[in-house]
């Protein structure tokens, strides 16, 4: 996993080096753009992944078997991994669109939104204590719909800018 | 161990965060701190921003991008709506089973 991140970094710090004609602003601005999606893909397919191995091995072994066990202990560290980097990503995107704030579109401003609403859910689905808004926090942070969007918005976001 | 790594890749995306960010503020105080001909930063974003808005500019004719952040605002309250939908009709289904017992 630590490789996969320096190698991610290594390839946006090249990325940034191999545009010395831009300002150095700019550069970073885009590699804040950059950090954010990688930590974003860092922070969320292998949390998808476990969620879905932890939930077949649930159905097909039962609560008992010891792998389900040792994934069920596995949560809370994933699931800190996958809160950190996710804010992270989230303060680059914001730093991101700061710095480039002049060239706002609407896709930016759908994905903003989009990103906030997920992040803000995400953020009271783990520490927020009432079990109405936990549940409200669930669908809202799981829904299928929000991701596909998300997952959209990030690509048209790239191709258009 | 696993939560001392994490730990570890956060503290170091927020070391690369810090150190790009503070470049940036003095990249912004070095060049804001010169004469108004020598900011070369100043007129490059300006163009840049210029030709940027063209090109939105062509994009929004379409009203594509328009029906995206429409999209995006009404799939918003639609997945709100529904979750709220659903929370009730979880304690309705609850209350309920409460008063047959």
């Amino acid at each position: 996993m630590l490789l996969v991140i320096l190698f991610l970094l290594s390839i946006q710090f090249s990325y940034s080096e191999n545009h010395n004609n831009r300002s150095l602003m700019h550069n970073n601005a885009d590699l804040f753009g950059w950090i954010s999606i990688s930590c974003g893909l860092i922070a969320n397919i292998p949390f998808i992944l476990y969620l879905r191995v932890k939930k077949i091995s649930v159905k097909k072994l039962g609560g008992g078997d010891s792998l389900t066990r040792n994934l069920a202990l596995e949560h809370s560290p994933i699931l800190n991994f996958h809160i950190a980097l996710n804010l992270v990503g989230f303060f680059a995107g914001l730093f991101h669109g700061i710095l480039l704030i002049r060239g706002i579109d609407f896709i930016s401003i759908s994905l903003s939104i989009v990103i906030t609403t997920i992040t803000v859910s995400g953020i009271l689905l783990r520490f927020a204590k009432f079990r109405v808004l936990n549940q409200f926090n669930r669908m809202m942070h799981s829904h299928v719909i929000l991701s596909v969007l998300l997952v959209i918005l990030i690509i048209l976001h790239i191709l258009i800018s | 161990m696993k939560f001392l790594l994490s730990k570890f890749i956060l503290l170091h995306f927020l070391f690369i965060i810090v150190v790009s960010y503070s470049n940036q503020c003095f990249t912004f105080v070095t060049v804001f701190s010169q004469e108004d001909n020598k900011k070369g930063f100043g007129i490059q974003e300006r163009e840049r921003a210029r030709i940027h808005t063209e090109n939105n500019s062509e994009i929004v004719k379409n009203d594509f991008t328009g029906f995206i952040l429409i999209g995006t605002i009404i799939a918003i309250i639609g997945v709100s709506s529904y979750a709220l939908y659903k929370i009730y009709i979880i304690r309705r289904k609850s209350n309920k089973s409460k008063v047959k017992k």
